[in-house]
């Protein structure tokens, strides 16, 4: 009976432990996910911010076109269009982004669904009652709980590593598509901006002060030609912003191929971090 | 000249419409004038928009397309965490079924 017991735990955890010990440790799988699923949910708010940033650039070069040369219904009709028609693929992505944010959080599920305490318990339990049956177990039983703990994240581990291996393809190509979706909100985001600042300088902060008139509120023109002014650094930071995906998928290299990958993981999150500067600084 | 080169020609070209330069320079022109100045200005901008949109329109149809490959991947996940909490459950019932039997044991004895 010993004899079988001794066999059947080191059949079954001898076969957990080849599995996993190929490959980046679980710690960067549990990471990775981390970070993919902080990245989905930053592009699905970035995507809202651009929506936003695009129709208040339209909005203020119609009161710049009122205040210099008139409006006219063709001309509101016309960029109005384009705005639904920006919002509608801007929901498409969103959508997508949203099933990119769902898969990598069931792969972070995954990577901490082992409870520890949980599963060290659930193993001492059955220690215990075997030792009340009498049926005496190594000496080196001791160690089985923590042995076994190293199984279940091994075999986690695993599967982790199974599951990336299986959809390497897709996701590759989802990252580079990603990287360059980057780019592009970057670019169209820093535009949509240019135009506002520059409209909002020429509407809310030359012509008061180049009117004939006094200022109504001197205090708030101060603060308004401030906010103005500012405005370039968020579109430095937008370009910061569009190397996340970039990271991501050096990120996601370096875990297929057993490299240390926390570095890359690392520098992904302070770019996610990074997207939601810029996320707050347009919805401020 | 890349499609994303032409783009940014039309931003720049746009911004300069937009401008306080242009702006000044358009309150001193005719009625006529500034209606024709007014509809080069929503052809540049609505141009500039469709562009960025078609782009936009490219990179959705691209994840589109990879969509099915997650979903499933999001099926597959699901199973293995459900696979995962039965093997824990499994110890449980095991460690109970074993304390079980421990009792009858020393029972009967």
């Amino acid at each position: 009976m010993r004899l079988t017991i001794r066999m059947i735990l080191t059949a079954q955890l001898t076969g957990i432990v080849l599995a996993g010990c190929a490959g980046a440790p679980k710690s960067e799988y549990t990471a990775f996910a981390q970070a993919g699923a902080g990245y989905a949910a930053a592009v699905d708010k970035l995507l809202t911010s651009a929506g936003i940033a695009q129709i208040d650039s339209t909005s203020w070069t119609l009161v710049t076109e009122k205040n210099s040369s008139g409006m006219d219904d063709r001309t509101y009709t016309a960029k109005t269009k384009v705005d639904r028609e920006r919002l509608i693929e801007i929901s498409r992505l969103r959508v997508h982004a949203k099933l990119l944010a769902k898969y990598f959080g069931y792969l972070e599920s995954l990577a901490t669904s082992e409870a520890p305490d949980k599963t060290k318990a659930a193993i001492e339990g059955v220690i215990a009652n075997i030792n009340k049956l009498g049926l005496a177990l190594p000496s080196s039983k001791a160690a089985l709980p923590a042995f076994g703990q190293l199984a279940v994240d091994l075999k986690i581990r695993a599967a982790l590593r199974e599951e990336l291996e299986k959809r390497k393809d897709v996701i590759r190509k989802e990252l580079q598509v990603q990287e360059e979706l980057l780019q592009e909100l970057t670019g169209d985001i820093s535009h949509a901006l240019k135009l506002e600042q520059d409209a909002k300088e020429q509407q809310l902060v030359i012509i008061p002060i180049m009117s004939n008139l006094p200022l109504k509120d001197a205090k708030g023109w101060v603060a308004t030609r401030r906010e103005v002014l500012y405005m370039p650094i968020t579109v430095e930071e937008v370009a910061s912003a569009g190397d996340a995906a970039r990271k991501m998928r050096e990120a996601f290299e370096g875990l297929l191929s057993g490299e240390d990958s926390i570095g890359h993981i690392n520098a992904l999150i302070i770019d996610v971090e990074s997207i939601y500067n810029v996320i707050d600084a347009l919805n401020s | 000249m890349k499609e994303s080169d032409f783009l940014d020609s039309v931003r720049a070209l746009e911004l300069e419409l937009f401008s306080r330069e242009f702006n000044k320079w358009l309150g001193n022109q005719s009625d006529s004038d500034k209606a024709a100045f007014r509809a080069l200005r929503t052809e540049v901008s609505t141009y500039r928009s469709q562009l960025e949109t078609n782009r936009l329109r490219v990179l959705a149809d691209k994840l589109i397309e990879l969509a099915p490959s997650l979903e499933k991947g999001t099926i597959e996940l699901q199973k293995e965490i459900a696979e995962m909490k039965n093997f824990l459950s499994a110890m449980e019932t095991l460690g109970k079924v074993i304390g079980l039997v421990s009792r009858i044991v020393t029972l009967v004895a």
